[in-house]
């Protein structure tokens, strides 16, 4: 039983990422299942797919450099996760799902030069999804849109960077969500809170 | 510039208003104020504060769970000690969607007001509040914009601020008031969420309602993109969700939420809004689980979109549609008669021709009234809301171009009415001011087929206003159609730019017959679709006993007078025959193209299939230029082929309640209208009225799910 269902909710999901925004309201990957494959172009013009990062935690950052959201979290708040978790083994890959003409959408080499200026230097890959296949298969819907895929493949958080879209003076400190899913995972204990409602910018998708 | 000029205005507006309205302060894309309903506050009084915003049109910013992304508005409010405040009030939000992604928030003006209640023991006197708002802004990309404001308010005794008052009760108007007697629970049915409501609120049944929709007030309830059909008795309502995060594999709490539908009341449909606390795990009927969104879009409508223009900006379309009708091909032929008449009209003419446009002009305005009035009428007999359809009748048909037959004839110096060229403004006057109001009142007739293109949005929202709203803005179009034409007609200046008489005139009025005659061809061309070879004999019978009246009057002997009055008879009878013809079965299948109907959608979409569906008519002058522009483009034409793309066209060049119900579920004021159906299920995009092959093959390819 639980493993037909696995292997269902794998088919569904490739069938999502196969066929692209039809349907996607069924395709929201499920946290505890497998995380939806992809095969992906990176910047550097690798191509690799999920498998490749068999036994590697793995965050998955949607990103759109132009989004004011994104560059709040990048005044240090995202290189210092990076690196915190490039220090624990953590695969960090950024995808750019934003299509041709739409803001966030980059060239590769655009893509790495960014990088380079805003010191974010412990990003293992770069996706460039400008036809949204992965995004979609992802449900992702913000920028920032973060997800933890564990060792064996499973999807363990899904959600928000954190939970607050604006941190005004006074206010407490907003509660890494993403972060500390990693570390839970990294640690082999349960992520308390392993979904969240994501906030920023909308994803731009062609179409 | 024009918006900085605006935001000057406003500003003045803002500092006009007196000591309670606190200064406004604009981030780009939003005007922002904080207002108060009172000007004085009474201690132990409970008055509101509000944040208003007007934003940028296109631009929205987001309700109280902004949907699949985007942030919430916030206000924060600094206030006096002892001073306590409630909630903000959330009126009803619209839906944006953007590619798979779907929002909730506000266009163009929204109103958040906050209860807050004053001390019983505070001090009178002058008391300062400050506050700031947050809130994020997109169109295509987001700005989050944040705003701090003051407010001086005086304490003592209670006196309203009635702008500020307004403005907060029209938000209160629009926000749920309690939960309209509606019970309400939420329950797994396989793996798709049931929301069930049973109440007084929902007695009308599937008469009276339509478009109901769920928005959770918690992201994380349901998938927000996801169509919600629905199944509708009297009194109870099942609604589909997709489970989001929160429910997907248990509901651990009870969700609150606004249900929305539209409501008819009269004539038209309302919007109604109540605040439902949905019972976890509860059922509160038994109706059957809807089916998953269905093809049609009849019962599924919840993805439709509440029309997102104000009253004024309707108004504001319809001026400017009325303006740019001026230069549609189907107006001009008659504008360039009245133009002549101008022409003909200086010097000393002045004066009559300020008289001969004003009447033009409420000629026109008369007619649209009239039209609008009709439309009204009828769309409280259902089925018939649709633009453009007094052309679906024959005999209008015949008659409109009997009369561009006719006029033509005039134009080529056949026959003068009344005067002729030399004595025009002498004794005739009478006849003058008749043609003129006959021309105001032709050209909105013929005008009509053009609108619908240009007219869309600000249509479609008069047919789905109260009748006084929907008449204002007929009457704004009227007023847009015929200003041009005042305006030169009164403007002595103007009149000056004009070329000076002489022989090139009766040339030109020559030339004119041209245009005439060739919307004449058209119209026979529309009466050919309408009712097939038989209405072709009858409207060349009508032109040829017209053309005999005309010659047989044009000499005044008894003998002539007799000839005339049976040519008249023989028209009547022409006419009279054609309007009783049978309707010809249109193929609306041809070429490549399947005949449409809601079953075929249906069985085309199960074989997965993307599916185009083209409504359109003889009489509609752009579905032409679609047809034989980017739908006949190879480009477009291959990537239907590539994409298996099932063709489908529905004529509505009769009448036919089928289609004018799907037209009038998608708020459609008339044709052309595109569907594209995705391949696999989802609601079918809403094409633009013109076409382009790229908006065609950019939508082919998202059907087809390239």
């Amino acid at each position: 039983m639980a493993i037909s269902r696995r292997t269902f909710t794998l088919t569904a999901s490739l069938l999502a990422a196969t066929t692209l925004g039809l349907g996607v309201a069924h395709a929201n990957p499920v946290v505890g299942e497998p995380a939806p494959d992809f095969t992906a172009t990176t910047a550097t013009g690798e191509t690799v797919s999920l498998s490749d990062f068999a036994g590697q935690t793995v965050m998955l950052e949607w990103t759109n450099h132009g989004c004011p959201y994104v560059v709040r979290h990048y005044g240090g708040n995202m290189q210092a996760q990076q690196d915190a978790a490039a220090e624990a083994g953590v695969v960090w890959i950024q995808v750019i799902s934003s299509a041709p003409g739409e803001q966030g959408y980059v060239s590769a080499e655009e893509a790495l030069a960014l990088n380079e200026e805003r010191g974010a230097s412990n990003v293992a890959h770069i996706f460039m999804d400008p036809e949204g296949v992965i995004g979609r298969a992802y449900d992702a819907r913000t920028t920032p849109h973060m997800y933890v895929i564990d060792g064996e493949g499973t999807l363990r958080y899904n959600g928000g960077i954190d939970d607050q879209p604006r941190p005004r003076a006074g206010d407490p400190d907003p509660i890494p969500y993403a972060q500390l899913a990693l570390n839970a995972v990294l640690a082999g204990e349960e992520v308390e809170t392993p979904e969240t409602q994501p906030y920023g910018c909308n994803v731009k998708y062609a179409g | 510039m024009l918006r900085v000029f605006l935001a000057g205005c406003l500003a003045a507006i803002f500092l006009a208003a007196g000591p309670a309205m606190a200064q406004s302060t604009s981030g780009p894309m939003v005007e922002a104020s904080l207002v108060s309903d009172r000007v004085s506050v009474a201690p132990g009084e409970t008055f509101h504060l509000a944040l208003h915003q007007d934003i940028t049109p296109h631009w929205h910013t987001y309700w109280r769970n902004p949907g699949d992304s985007g942030e919430a508005t916030h206000l924060y409010l600094d206030l006096p000690e002892g001073w306590s405040e409630g909630d903000m009030v959330w009126p009803a939000p619209g839906i944006y969607s953007l590619g798979p992604l779907s929002n909730y928030g506000y266009e163009n003006t929204v109103t958040l007001p906050v209860p807050v209640t004053v001390p019983a023991d505070a001090a009178t006197g002058a008391v300062t509040i400050t506050g700031e708002g947050t809130w994020l802004v997109c169109e295509d990309i987001c700005i989050p914009e944040d705003a701090t404001f003051q407010i001086t308010l005086q304490v003592g005794e209670s006196i309203t601020d009635a702008d500020g008052a307004a403005l907060i009760e029209a938000a209160y108007a629009a926000a749920p008031d309690g939960s309209r007697g509606l019970d309400a629970g939420l329950a797994h049915t396989g793996d798709t969420l049931s929301l069930t409501v049973s109440g007084d609120g929902l007695a009308g049944g599937p008469d009276t309602i339509r478009n109901l929709y769920f928005f959770p007030y918690d992201g994380g309830v349901i998938a927000h993109n996801a169509p919600q059909p629905f199944r509708l008795e009297a009194g109870a309502a099942r609604i589909g969700l997709t489970p989001g995060f929160l429910t997907r594999n248990a509901i651990n709490a009870d969700y609150r939420g606004l249900l929305s539908w539209e409501e008819r009341e009269g004539g038209s449909w309302v919007r109604r809004v109540a605040e439902i606390t949905a019972v976890s795990g509860e059922s509160v009927n038994d109706l059957a689980v809807p089916a998953p969104a269905q093809a049609g879009g009849v019962a599924g409508g919840g993805g439709t979109p509440v029309p997102g223009i104000s009253f004024w900006q309707a108004a504001l379309f319809a001026l400017v549609g009325g303006l740019i009708l001026n230069l549609m091909p189907c107006v001009f032929p008659i504008l360039s008669m009245k133009a002549l008449t101008i022409v003909q009209k200086r010097g000393a003419e002045r004066a009559h021709a300020r008289e001969l446009g004003l009447i033009f002009g409420a000629g026109v305005i008369i007619t649209f009234l009239v039209l609008g009035g009709a439309v009204l009428g009828l769309r409280g007999l259902g089925g018939m809301e649709v633009w453009g359809f007094q052309l679906q009748e024959p005999w209008v048909v015949a008659g409109l171009a009997a009369l561009m037959f006719l006029i033509g004839l005039n134009f080529l110096g056949f026959f003068e009415i009344g005067t002729s060229l030399q004595n025009v403004g002498g004794n005739v006057q009478g006849n003058d001011r008749s043609g003129a109001f006959l021309t105001g009142v032709l050209a909105v007739f013929v005008a009509a087929p053009c609108l619908a293109p240009v007219m869309a949005s600000a249509l479609a929202f008069a047919l789905a206003q109260p009748p006084l709203a929907a008449l204002t803005i007929f009457a704004f179009l009227g007023v847009g159609l015929a200003l041009p034409f005042v305006i030169v007609s009164f403007e002595p200046r103007l009149l000056a730019f004009l070329p000076r008489p002489g022989a090139w005139m009766e040339r030109f009025k020559q030339f004119l017959a041209f245009p005439m005659f060739a919307t004449a061809i058209w119209l026979v061309w529309v009466l050919s679709v309408q009712t097939g070879a038989a209405g072709v004999l009858w409207i060349l019978v009508l032109f040829l006993a017209i053309s005999f009246v005309v010659w047989a009057l044009r000499s005044t002997g008894i003998l002539s007078r007799v000839a005339g009055i049976a040519g008249l008879l023989l028209a009547a009878g022409a006419l009279w025959t054609t309007a009783n013809l049978e309707p010809a079965a249109i193929a609306a299948g041809n070429g490549e193209y399947e005949e449409w109907s809601p079953a075929r959608v249906a069985e085309l979409r199960a074989e997965g299939r993307p599916v185009f569906v083209d409504f359109t008519a003889a009489w509609c002058v752009t579905c032409q230029v679609n047809k034989l522009g980017a739908l006949a483009d190879n480009r477009v034409r291959s990537a239907f082929a590539e994409n298996n793309v099932a063709l489908l066209r529905a004529d509505f060049t009769n009448r036919d309640p089928v289609i004018a119900q799907v037209l009038a579920d998608y708020g459609a004021p008339g044709v052309p209208f595109y569907l594209m159906y995705p391949a696999g299920g989802g609601e079918p995009d809403i094409l633009p009225p013109l076409l382009t092959d790229t908006i065609m093959i950019r939508a082919v390819e998202a059907a087809a799910g390239n």
